[in-house]
This record gives structure tokens, C-alpha cells and sequence, in this order.
């Protein structure tokens, strides 16, 4: 039986014999074949598509003009009948006839292999993918495109010709991406020794598309956002990310096409590994400690509320109803995490040596997990069985801390629990490996040395948690340490250590690894604020010894100035929300964090002030690390200026003469977020000359325009949607207002009125038939509703009521956000309990 | 998205399909009001292959 979507079949035949109608079942969903032939043979179908109604945008669809293509997961049986399984591996010969003034351009997978005049004003193309593939990396596109091309010579010295096809007139802001192809290109070479192996890499950038990128084999479409750049339209941060996405879909080629995944359970095995890659591509091409926050970030701020809620699943799941809706953060960024941790368990050459062996014993393959670990255990000799869970069990580590140190005997004790609380589906659960960098730092700000440790596996710099708790104690460590724990983020976990303001502040100054200074800074931060919203104000003195810190890391001659940047960031209400995590009022946590940076740093305004002025630089705009982390340092002081004085001409300043879109957009999104006097004439002064000119940087004027903290912002973004002139149809346009709104507006967005909640079910409602992919990531901010206080939580309901009300028959919120068991096999006592919430007992 | 999947399909079920299709001709011919793609598929009775053993020795899950 071969799967299908909606198909109408006209004709079938095997072996060039027309099949009789008893012979074969079918419906627009699936083709039988009755008795099919016992031995190879070749079923011919023919079918009918009109890509011009498919908003759907999966299978083929016609975007701005372009026929173009999206397959994973299962987007192929949309295109014709076929066993459209990942683990269907077959290589695809493709033939594209079109009108060539309509769509002179015809790509498919693999190598052109003929072209010409079909008759008719039409022309053909032939392709031919010699790799076997599964069906979900196939792709073509056809259409009337302009191009850039360059080439690469492969470290075996092939050259392969490369390609980025994008709307006319767009070329020149297609060269950032070119640049950042040959880049991955070249350090896939260096890092793991991975070549290309076509003679064609090509990239398409249209502009509806669900996704941020597919890396169809040898054939890469791309949502524009994550190609064109140029330094009048794009920041620092869209420059980074095209950086990164460009090469996530270029290792995909390796890891994902060359080597699949068995069947769609095993998504992490690409998507995880690739992250990890693209992770460290990063890392190589810019900080690495910043590049190391900010996947930290994104996971505390994603992944970890997802694996505490009723979403909680494993990276790699043991059932699903719908595969779409574990395309989650916790398969890709959890599942590079645990890449990162066999990395470190490891070391940088048993990895690779591992890597090399997945290489060589799997190319060619759709393979699982299992087989994933086991060359690492073949390679290094190390049981990994015990390893093996973090990819079975779902839920977030809590690692609980304790020290002591005797004096006298010279002995530093150290207390680890681990525990991981129950989640849907799954109660019971194992004591996981847990990789612990570490350090003991001396009262100067040294490391400290020890003469033997017992308690634990401990290697060098690294302690291994395998069991429930360990007592570890370090014999001969002449002073009380302060210890520094989970060096650069060396395990997704959750740690609770009872630590003292100033020995968070001493590893502030003195930790010689970057992130848990970084980390030491914000859970000062955190810790004042969350007890202010508490009912316990800050002391005048902690916000000295905090202002101190920071001001040090501020005139820091050895750190970056990226680095620094984040080290003045001040948590956000988001995710102070969710370390409070119970009965939150967003609008009381936001006046208190204005009010908290305002009393941190109005004593520190000027010197704020000259270090902005001396950041400032005539150079020509270069998006390189150097520049973009000057350019991030300069942009945080003028925030923190900007909240700390009440006065925004500073920023009104640096909008006016900014000569690059980071700088303006950066003083915009200070000026538009805060809802400053001056706010509403400059969203509308970047309207008129920004914005109406480029669809890209509409995004932006619509992503500030939703995050105003102005009781005013629902109205606009109404009447922003209410316009006729606004591409309602565009996942981008939509994604950049609403999707803005829900997860960066936290405080307008949960208003006690419910005016948020309601704004953003009526358009669910509106947008829910043209493209319910939308629908359901905005939805997906729903999710915050179990931490909010009583009356915000009854307002979330009564939205979300009304929206079933308006026609759904089962639960709108569940069906999107996929509680409805998440694509679980049962529904869940977390699941039932969400929609008993919302729309009572059954 | 399509969310009306009626029944769940677990990890512990997979078994290779009882045949396999080893190469794909397609034939698209576009055009603005309809595209026609005309499939001819090469196809065989799957075997239990030293690749598709391989997969049973190492998955345990």
C-alpha cells in the first residue's frame, strides 16, 4: 500500500500494462495494489495537482509565482503515491517540463543531467540524484528567478558549483549567505572531514514558507528571511542567523541524507547531531562563551518549560499520532545537548574518533539512536547503556548542591542529588549520566588544587553523576573553595545551590569560565528581583556589590565585548516568570524590573555614557564578530540608559544617525518596546522610509509594533491586520506580529482584562483555515497559563472557550498545541487536566 | 498540519515495508492552472537485507 494526501489518480499501470479496476484500491489517501507482482516491477500513476490552491504550503505549492516544494515529514504523498516512509530509500530521477518564460528555472535534486526546447514556448530539464534518499528530501522549484553562483573546490580538490536562485532584484542581498556556504563547506572539511559529493549545491529562497529552511539533498529551499541580508535592511542578528541556518541545512548532508533516520521516532538522531554541528560552527566562527549563552537561552526558555508541562516528552518518543507535532525544542535543542555531553564524556578526539566510525559504518543507511551510541561505545570502549536515557526519559534533571570544607583536615565535601520529577506518561524514572565540569577557585581567585577525590567518577576538570546522589570529597585543598559548577552549561539540568550573594559575585569576577560568569551575574539579578516581586525589596548595599561586579565585567580588558553585552543583561520577565513559576502576575514582575534597573544603574548613568561614546566607530559596516559584538555592547548601554534615566533622546539620537539597520533598529526596538514619548512617531517614521519598501523589514516594524508595553498595542496591531494592503497569507508577516505579541509581550499579551488572550483567538480563528501551522505555534503561547495567578489563568479560559465555541468540536487549544497527549498514545492525567481547565470536567 | 491521524503508531511496531521501491522516475509537467506528475516507480519485494538486519541487531527499543 502507498501512501497519499488528497490525490486524485488518472491512470495506473505496471509494467506498461494499464491496471483494471479490480486490480487496485484507492482513495486520495492511499493506492493498493490487490496482488502485486512477486517479483521487481515498475507501477506507473499519474496525478493531478493544483499547487496554486495548496495553502497548506506542503507538498507542492506555488509561492509568489514559484513551484517549489516541502516534503519532510510527510509532504511527498502530496505529490504522488509512495511508500513515503524515511526509511524508502531510492534514487530519483526528475524531469520538469514548463513554459520557459513562466518558469525559466528548473531545479531538482542531484546533477542537471539534460535540458532543452520541449515545443510550445515550453522547455524541460532533467536531474538525476544519484544518492538513495528518502522521499521527504526530495525537491524542485520552477519558476522565473534571478541567481548568484560561485564555486567550491573540495579539500580533494572537486569543483562543485554553487547557486543561491531568489526573487529578481534581490541577488546582491544573497552574498552573506553565499559567503556562509563556503564557510560550512570548508569547516565540515576541517572539523569532521566531510566533503561534499555533488557537483551542484543549490539554495532557493522563497518567501511563504512554514519553515526556516529544508536541506533537500543537493537542492536547499529557504525561507527568504534566512538568505538575504545586506546592511541597510538587516541586523547583526539576522546576519548570525542566515550564518547559522545556512550551514544547519548544509550538515544536514551528512548528517540527515547521507545517513537517515529509520523511521520518524529517530528525528533527533539528525536534527540533534545537526544542531550540535551548527552549534559549534558558530562557536568556531565567532565567542564561543556568547554562542554558548545563547543556546542556553533558547533552551531555558523553550525546552525546559516544555519538558516540565504536559508537553514532556523523550527526545526520542516510543509513540506519536502525529509526527508534526514533534518537531519540538526538545527534540533539537535537548537532543543537542545530549550530542554536546557524549562530546565532553569523550573529549574532543573520542568524539570525532566516534563521529568517523557513525561515518564509515552508517553512510547510506536510515539508522536509529541505538545504532548512533553504539559506535561511540565501539570506539572508546565506554558503556553508554546508562547514557542511553537521557534519550528515553523525558523531564529536566534537578541537581541539588551542597558543600562543606574542614579546615583542619583540609577536606572540601561536595553533595550532588539528581532527581527527575514525574511526567505525562512516564512516572518512574532512572538516575541519568550527568557530565559536571567543574573548578574549585582560592580565596585569590586561583584554582585550587586537591591531592585525591573519592565519591565519584572524576576526571580532571570533569565529575560524572551516574547514580541518584554522591558525596564526593577532595582531600588536600589548602583554603575554602568557591566551587564552579556545570562549566560552560556542561548538562541540561537545573541546579539548586544554596549560594551566597558573595560568592556569586566572587566567581563573577574571578571564574575563569565566561558562561558561569555570565551565570553568576544573572542569578544575582534574578535573586534580588524575584524577592522584590516577593514583597522583599533589594538593600541599597547588593545593589552596590552588584553594580560593582558588573562595572568590572564592563571595563574588562580580557573579555569580548559580546560577551559583556550579555553580562549586563538584566533576565527578562519571562523568564524571571518561569524561575517563580507559580501564581505570576507578568505586569507586577515588569514594573518591578524597570524599577530594579532603574535603581541599578541611574547611579551609573554617565559612566554608562562615555563607555557608549567610546564604542562608537566610523568604520564601514562589516557583520564580523568583531564589529557585531561592539555593536551588541553599545546597543545594551543604551538600553540600560535609556531605562535608567526615564530619557530616551539618546536612543532618538543614535535611530536618527544610525548608518546600519542593527543600530536603528536597536534604538527602535528600546524606544517602541519601553512605549517612550517618542515612541509612536518613530514606528512611524520607519514605516514610511524602512519598512514599505522591504517586506523584511516590515517584520520588524511589526515585531516592535507587537511588543509595545502600551495598553494601546492591541488596538494597532487590529488595525495593522484590519488593513487590506497586509499580506495575511504570509507566514513571516503573521509570525513577526502575532507570533511577536504572545512570546515577547508577556505583559499585554496576559492582561487581567483578557483582552490578550482574546486578540489572539480571534485571529487563530481567521487564520486557522488558510494555515493552521500558524495557528498552532501562536497558540503554542498558551502554554503559560499554568503559572499565572487566578484571575489571568480564568481569563486564558474564557479566550480559549469562546474559540471552541466559534465551531471547533474538540479543543482548538489542545489540537494546536498538540495537548491532545501531544501525539501521545493516551491521553494523559496532565492532558485531561489541562483541558478540564479550559472547558470543564467531562 | 494535519491533525486528524486516528490512530498512534508506536516505535515497538516498525518492521521494514515487505517491499521497497529502488529508484524513482518523475515526470512534472506544470503549468498554471494544473501540474501532472506522472510516477513511474521501481519497485521489488523487500528481503531481509544485511542492511535491514543490521537495524534489527542494534535496535533494542
Amino acid at each position: 500500500m502507498l501512501d497519499g494526501d488528497g490525490l486524485s489518480l488518472s491512470s495506473i499501470a505496471i509494467d506498461g500494462a494499464p491496471l483494471i479496476q479490480s486490480a487496485f484500491a484507492n482513495d486520495a489517501n492511499s493506492l493498493t495494489i490487490i496482488e502485486p507482482p512477486q517479483r521487481r516491477f515498475v507501477l506507473e500513476t499519474e496525478v493531478h495537482l493544483t499547487p496554486e490552491t495548496n495553502t497548506k504550503l506542503m507538498g507542492l505549492y506555488r509561492s509568489n509565482g514559484v513551484w517549489c516544494t516541502q516534503c519532510e515529514p510527510e509532504g511527498f504523498r502530496r505529490i504522488t503515491y509512495y511508500l513515503d516512509r524515511p526509511d524508502c530509500l531510492a534514487v530519483f530521477k526528475v524531469t520538469i517540463t514548463a513554459d520557459e518564460k513562466v518558469a525559466p528555472v528548473l531545479l531538482s535534486n542531484g546533477n542537471l543531467v539534460n535540458q532543452g526546447d520541449a515545443g510550445d514556448g515550453r522547455h524541460f530539464a532533467v536531474w538525476e540524484d544519484p544518492h538513495p534518499k528518502p522521499a521527504y528530501l526530495f525537491a524542485m522549484v520552477a519558476g522565473d528567478l534571478g541567481s548568484i553562483t560561485d564555486s567550491f573546490t573540495t579539500a580533494s580538490g572537486r569543483k562543485v558549483d554553487l547557486a543561491i536562485y531568489c526573487e529578481h532584484g534581490k541577488e546582491s542581498q544573497c552574498d552573506w549567505a553565499m559567503d556562509s556556504l563556503k564557510r560550512s563547506m570548508a569547516w565540515d572539511e576541517k572539523r569532521f572531514g566531510r566533503e561534499y559529493d555533488l557537483d551542484i549545491f543549490n539554495i532557493v529562497a522563497v518567501s511563504d514558507f512554514n519553515f526556516g529552511a529544508m536541506e533537500n539533498k543537493g537542492l536547499n529551499i529557504f525561507n527568504d528571511r534566512l538568505v538575504f541580508a545586506q546592511p541597510e535592511s538587516a541586523t547583526d542578528a539576522n546576519y548570525a542567523g542566515i550564518e547559522r541556518v545556512i550551514a544547519h541545512e548544509y550538515f544536514h548532508n551528512w548528517t540527515g541524507n547521507r545517513i537517515t533516520c529509520r523511521d520518524w521516532f529517530q528525528l533527533c538522531l539528525k536534527e540533534g547531531l545537526t544542531v550540535y554541528r551548527d552549534q559549534e560552527f558558530s562557536s568556531d566562527e565567532r565567542s564561543r562563551p556568547v554562542q554558548r549563552i545563547h543556546n542556553v537561552q533558547g533552551l531555558r526558555s523553550a525546552q525546559f518549560p516544555e519538558d516540565s508541562g504536559p508537553l514532556a516528552h523523550a527526545p526520542r518518543p516510543d509513540h506519536y499520532k502525529e509526527i508534526n507535532n514533534f518537531y519540538t525544542t526538545t527534540v533539537y535543542e535537548k537532543g543537542a545537548e545530549i550530542v554536546r555531553m557524549l562530546a565532553t564524556l569523550l573529549g574532543e578526539a573520542g568524539f570525532r574518533k566516534g563521529m568517523d566510525l557513525y561515518f564509515e559504518r552508517h553512510d547510506g543507511e536510515a539508522t536509529t539512536i541505538e545504532a548512533f551510541l553504539q559506535v561511540f561505545a565501539d570506539s572508546s570502549g565506554m558503556d553508554l547503556d546508562q547514557f542511553k536515557t537521557w534519550y528515553l526519559q523525558a523531564g529536566t534533571p534537578q541537581v541539588s548542591v551542597r558543600d562543606s570544607y574542614d579546615a583542619k583536615s583540609q577536606t572540601y565535601s561536595l553533595e550532588l542529588d539528581q532527581l527527575t520529577a514525574s511526567t505525562p506518561g512516564q512516572l518512574e524514572k532512572s538516575a541519568l549520566t550527568i557530565p559536571i565540569r567543574f573548578g574549585l577557585i582560592g580565596p585569590n581567585g586561583s584554582p585550587l588544587g586537591w591531592t585525591s577525590v573519592s565519591g565519584a567518577e572524576v576526571r580532571d576538570d570533569l565529575i560524572v553523576l551516574s547514580e541518584d546522589s554522591a558525596m564526593l570529597r577532595f582531600e588536600g585543598v589548602a583554603n575554602r573553595p568557591v566551587p564552579s559548577l556545570f562549566r560552560e552549561f556542561s548538562a541540561p539540568v537545573q541546579v539548586h545551590a544554596d549560594r551566597s550573594q558573595e560568592d556569586m559575585l566572587f566567581l563573577a569576577r574571578h571564574d575563569s569560565d565566561p558562561f558561569n560568569r555570565w551565570e553568576a551575574l544573572q542569578e544575582v539579578s534574578s535573586t534580588l528581583l524575584i524577592d522584590a516581586v516577593g514583597g522583599k525589596p533589594w538593600s541599597a548595599p547588593a545593589l552596590d556589590g552588584l553594580r560593582s561586579a558588573m562595572l568590572e565585567t564592563l571595563e574588562s580588558r580580557e573579555l569580548d565585548n559580546a560577551f559583556k553585552a550579555l553580562a549586563l543583561d538584566i533576565p527578562d520577565t519571562s523568564v524571571l516568570g518561569q524561575k517563580i513559576g507559580k501564581d505570576i502576575d507578568p505586569a507586577n514582575i515588569s514594573a518591578t524590573r524597570k524599577a530594579f534597573i532603574a535603581a541599578l544603574f541611574a547611579p551609573a548613568v554617565e559612566t554608562l555614557e562615555t563607555a557608549y561614546d567610546g564604542l562608537s566607530s566610523s568604520k564601514p559596516y562589516a557583520p564580523d564578530a568583531e564589529q557585531a559584538g561592539r555593536r551588541a555592547l553599545r546597543n545594551q548601554l543604551l538600553k540600560l540608559v535609556v531605562t535608567a534615566s526615564k530619557d530616551d533622546q539618546l536612543a532618538v539620537k543614535q535611530y536618527d544617525d544610525a548608518s546600519n539597520m542593527t543600530d536603528r533598529f536597536a534604538a527602535l526596538a528600546i524606544v517602541g518596546t519601553q512605549w517612550t514619548n517618542d515612541a509612536s512617531a518613530m514606528l512611524a517614521d520607519f514605516h514610511t522610509h524602512y519598512a514599505i519598501h522591504d517586506p523584511l523589514v516590515l517584520d520588524k516594524w511589526l515585531t516592535v509594533s507587537a511588543r509595545a508595553d502600551d495598553d494601546d498595542v492591541i488596538g494597532r496591531m487590529e488595525a495593522i491586520l484590519a488593513d487590506p494592503a497586509f499580506p495575511k497569507s504570509n507566514p513571516n508577516r503573521l509570525r513577526s506580529l502575532v507570533g511577536s505579541f504572545v512570546l515577547a509581550n508577556p505583559v499585554q499579551f496576559t492582561r487581567v482584562d483578557g483582552a490578550g488572550f482574546r486578540f489572539v483567538t480571534r485571529f487563530v480563528a481567521d487564520v486557522d483555515g488558510r494555515n493552521p501551522q500558524v495557528a498552532a505555534r501562536v497558540l503554542t503561547g498558551f502554554r503559560i497559563w499554568p503559572i499565572l495567578e487566578p484571575k489571568r489563568r480564568e481569563a486564558a479560559r474564557a479566550a480559549l472557550t469562546s474559540l471552541a465555541a466559534i465551531g471547533q468540536p474538540q479543543s482548538q487549544y489542545c489540537r494546536h498545541s498538540g495537548t491532545d497527549a501531544c501525539g501521545l498514545a493516551e491521553r494523559t492525567d496532565e492532558c485531561q487536566r489541562l483541558e478540564d481547565f479550559f472547558f470543564g470536567a467531562k | 498540519m494535519r491533525t486528524d491521524t486516528e490512530h498512534t503508531i508506536f516505535l515497538k511496531d516498525y518492521a521494514p515495508s515487505p517491499y521497497r521501491i529502488v529508484a524513482v522516475d518523475l515526470d512534472f509537467d506544470v503549468s498554471d492552472k494544473v501540474t501532472i506528475t506522472r510516477a513511474q516507480l521501481t519497485i521489488e519485494p523487500g528481503d531481509d537485507t544485511p542492511r535491514v538486519r543490521r537495524w534489527c541487531l542494534t535496535e533494542t527499543g
